[in-house]
């Protein structure tokens, strides 16, 4: 240790017992030492004694300024309005219950009106199959009210197929809406919103491809690439892709990036690891991975 | 009941502990204001913002972080907008208003008070943080971005700088 350090240590009194003794015992033996430790022991002292007191005044404004926070805590939070974007943000989920619950009602009054036509008919009787009543009221219905069923399912299925499309539309909205977010986290959960589409409309991959060039943040980098992946991978999202690999001088994100690449056969990003291998500026273990990705790359495309 | 642990209950609702928290660092605020601008109007106000912030954004207080750190954090982001605001704030050119408990030490205080006007900002810093705040090596590494061997060094040297020139002026 520096004798400034154990100096600031021993004033401080953050010494063991035995680092203490030494140290006194070296004062002991050393006056120039010990002379500048005794000054700066005093200004220590007189820094500590330099120390101002706090007042009645600031006391009150602070216990007044508390009293108001309470009373924001039980009243005015509770009854303040959301933001549009929270709603938003919850749209989608409400949609999936929505579409679950009109599900049900679509099924089961089907089955309701059936009984009810069974009980009222006697047709059903003469036919020979009495102990499995749920047949028994499929055939009876089908015998007695054909006609309206088809149709009846063609709508459902339809209105199913629209609220699908709804549902796909808002969380398309709220991936928008996230990745354009401050905070890195809400963009982070956008792009986890966006993994879990199947095809995604191109404004959708237009977003992930603008916030890879633009992000300031790794982390959001990181899984717009792994998100990106997952899609149809066109000659755009390639492009951007070798791209950003051209940019980029950070390890994680030039690892990533060539992992990805491998995996997406993309010989166009050849010229780019061999750069890279060559670059002595470049992490040693991004250069080695480019060599490796040279040779997988290699073996593919032969 | 800890610092952390006053700082979690008014994060989760239970404002009355800050009340807790309050009464401990008042005084280390105040001195820490005072000791960066002389004014004492505006050292009060300056340590009752840090208090107002602290509980608006109680909820990005994380459970089981020092709660020393996050405060001289919000102390000093509340310094910088004050710098901010007035362009014109000439450092420590004044001797601090002490307020009415001060007494005969007077003239050894503005002595102490011009050394620390001449220091330069890194090292009064450093010296307002382990003096005043009574941080550890570490916090201070962890507000000021240093290593705690980094830390020890320049409390050494900001103490060394502080001692000729507080001895310097007082024997003028």
């Amino acid at each position: 240790m520096l004798n400034e350090q154990i100096i600031t240590d021993y004033l401080m009194g953050h010494l063991s017992e035995a680092e203490r003794v030494v140290f006194e015992q070296r004062l002991t033996s050393d006056p120039v030492l010990r002379k500048e430790v005794e000054e700066l022991r005093r200004v220590w002292q007189d820094l500590q004694n330099a120390e101002a007191e706090t007042d009645d005044e600031m006391d009150a404004v602070f216990y007044r300024s508390l009293q108001g926070e309470k009373m924001l805590e039980t009243t005015i939070v509770a009854l303040k309005p959301q933001p549009w974007l929270t709603y938003l943000k919850y749209a989608a989920a409400v949609a999936g219950v929505a579409i679950t619950f009109w599900l049900g009602r679509q099924s089961a009054p089907t089955q309701i009106e059936y009984r009810t036509i069974t009980a009222t008919s006697p047709v059903p009787k003469s036919i020979d199959r009495p102990q499995s009543l749920p047949e028994t009221v499929a055939e009876t219905v089908n015998l007695t009210d054909p006609p309206k069923k088809k149709p009846k399912e063609e709508t459902i299925s339809q209105q199913i197929a629209t609220l699908r499309r709804e549902m796909k539309m808002t969380q398309e909205l709220v991936i928008l809406s996230l990745l354009k977010d401050q905070s890195a986290s809400e963009r982070l959960k956008g792009l986890n919103y966006a993994a879990a589409l199947n095809n995604p409309k191109p404004a959708v991959i237009q977003a992930l491809l603008k916030t890879l060039r633009e992000d300031e943040s790794l982390n959001v980098r990181l899984s717009t690439i792994e998100t990106l992946e997952r899609f149809k991978q066109t000659d755009e999202v390639k492009k951007v892709l070798v791209n950003q690999l051209t940019q980029t001088s950070e390890p994680t994100e030039q690892t990533t990036l060539i992992e990805t690449l491998v995996r997406m056969r993309v010989k166009e990003s050849l010229p780019i690891f061999e750069q890279l291998q060559k670059d002595e500026k470049v992490d040693r273990s991004v250069r080695l991975l480019a060599g490796s990705g040279i040779g997988e790359l290699a073996m593919i495309t032969d | 009941m800890t610092d952390e642990q006053a700082m979690y209950a008014v994060s989760q609702g239970d404002l009355d502990k800050a009340a807790i928290l309050y009464e401990r660092y008042k005084k280390s605020l105040l001195n820490f204001f005072l000791y960066r601008q002389s004014d004492r109007e505006n050292a009060r106000d300056l340590t009752q913002q840090v208090f107002l912030r602290m509980l608006r954004y109680r909820h990005t207080y994380r459970e089981g972080a020092s709660f020393r750190t996050w405060v001289l954090e919000i102390a000093r982001n509340v310094f910088f907008d004050y710098l901010k605001q007035n362009p014109t704030y000439s450092d420590l050119a004044d001797v601090p208003d002490m307020g009415e408990s001060y007494d005969e030490t007077e003239e050894q205080h503005q002595y102490l008070h011009n050394a620390l006007a001449q220091l330069p900002d890194q090292y009064r810093e450093v010296l307002l943080l382990s003096r005043f705040q009574n941080m550890s090596y570490e916090e201070i590494g962890q507000t000021l971005g240093l290593s705690v061997a980094n830390v020890k060094v320049r409390v050494f040297r900001a103490m060394q700088k502080l001692r000729d020139l507080y001895f310097n002026v007082s024997s003028e």
